[in-house]
């Protein structure tokens, strides 16, 4: 248990993240009570989950030092003014520099890759779909959950052979190629499911999110109005992150 | 950029890129900077307290944001101002000062209440130390994945290594060698308890 990282430190992890819920949970807390082993292995995870947080809490807090000297603190004014002439204006110089950065820095954050990775989020495994009672799907689900998306999509086709296949599979079939950087299939995939009206809320948003990967802006905007239309079924938290989304393109 | 609104900041706080995380708690900085210094040197603080008191109040509203089920169920002001109000309340309390707050924002100052310290416990302290013996590379790696909550992959670019799997093995690695760290420390089996 020491030496290597085994599938029960992915779900301690999942659970101390606070990634864990339903059945999941439930699961995972009846066998904390049962299983003494167990029980301490978590209670060691979750003590190198507090000293990496109060490591954490240092770390940020020279970070916040760093803001704090670039955006609060400032040079007594009667300093400079005791410079001489080209003192001052190699001052300036720097000052334009230093400003140009942040400047650049800041629109940079507005690309279409940050706004990509500010939106953009795996989807959960929905650990109550049918097809996951089985032996086969119980493995399926434990690749996705591991994020080892190359063996899920590589095991698909074989599961797939004796396993019914439901829609919601060709979801996480996009986010797993979405996250090897598999774009066109990622794309395949999701325009699937919005040909076949099914998960369209997911899938065009995903959709969008692929487009601003891809830095193709004018398609993620097409996808973002297609979630804000009127008759078009979403969540109101999917139409308003749509909504934002669409303001900052 | 433009100004962020309060759900990009917590977006972008929970997005996973420390370029977006820098940007936010930037803006938190310049935004609300100066209303936490009103209340502190209202209330007997120092320039010093200030920047203390709202530095751990952005670490508290950062540790917030990040766990799973958090929902921002007011603004970011009315939020940071309560946590930084808490830890300026609970700061008071350890030098005996109990004078209530002056607020600007009462209205604010009774809208939340938070869990807000930042001490370090015993526990952590010796895993402090071990976190210390894990090595640079290990730190660098088990902190951009455990308390940013980073991507793989940024944290391969940040650290400039060759593959996503290699960032992966090293994690499992420095997280092993740590847990067989604590594992042969005497002391830590009974703190545990």
């Amino acid at each position: 248990m020491m030496n290597e990282y085994t599938n029960d430190d992915h779900l301690i992890e999942q659970y101390l993240f606070g990634d864990l819920s339903g059945m999941a949970l439930q699961n995972f807390e009846k066998r904390m009570a049962q299983d003494t082993n167990f029980a301490k292995h978590v209670a060691v995870e979750k003590s190198v989950f507090s000293g990496l947080e109060a490591l954490g809490n240092q770390d940020l807090k020279a970070q916040l030092e760093q803001i704090h000297q670039e955006e609060i603190a400032v040079q007594p004014k009667a300093k400079i003014r005791r410079m001489s002439a080209p003192i001052r204006w190699a001052i300036a110089a720097s000052l334009l520099i230093v400003a140009g950065f942040f400047i650049w820095n800041w629109q940079s954050a507005a690309t279409p890759e940050t706004l990509f990775v500010a939106n953009y989020e795996s989807l959960v495994f929905d650990v109550n779909r049918s097809s996951e009672a089985t032996a086969d799907g119980q493995k399926m689900a434990q690749l996705y959950q591991k994020k080892d998306y190359e063996a899920f999509l590589n095991q698909y086709p074989i599961y797939l052979q004796n396993n019914q296949g439901i829609a919601k599979d060709t979801l996480y079939l996009g986010i797993a190629a979405m996250e090897l950087n598999q774009f066109g299939t990622a794309k395949i995939y999701f325009k699937t499911l919005v040909e076949q009206g099914k998960f369209q809320d997911d899938a065009t948003w995903y959709l969008a999110l692929l487009s601003l990967k891809e830095k193709d802006v004018e398609e993620a905007r097409k996808w973002l109005k297609n979630i804000l239309e009127e008759n078009f079924v979403a969540t109101p938290a999917r139409k308003q992150k749509a909504k934002v989304l669409l303001e900052k393109l | 950029m433009n100004q962020l609104s309060d759900h990009q900041i917590v977006e972008f706080l929970q997005s996973g890129n420390s370029q977006a995380q820098n940007t936010a708690m930037r803006q938190l900085y310049k935004d609300y900077y100066r209303m936490i210094a009103k209340l502190v040197l209202d209330n007997s603080g120092s320039d010093d307290s200030v920047k203390e008191i709202f530095q751990n109040g952005i670490i508290v509203f950062f540790n917030k944001v990040k766990q799973s089920d958090f929902e921002l169920n007011s603004t970011c002001k009315t939020f940071l101002y309560a946590i930084c109000k808490n830890l300026w309340l609970s700061e008071l309390r350890k030098n005996k000062r109990q004078t209530p707050l002056q607020t600007q924002h009462q209205e604010i100052a009774s809208e939340e209440n938070i869990a807000v310290s930042l001490e370090v416990t015993e526990q952590q302290q010796l895993l402090l130390q071990l976190l210390e013996k894990t090595g640079d590379e290990c730190k660098k790696i088990l902190l951009r994945y455990y308390y940013y909550r980073l991507r793989i992959k940024q944290i391969q670019e940040e650290l400039n290594l060759t593959s996503e799997q290699v960032v992966k093995n090293k994690k499992g690695k420095c997280i092993a060698k740590l847990r067989k760290m604590i594992a042969d420390n005497p002391g830590y089996e009974k703190m545990l308890k």
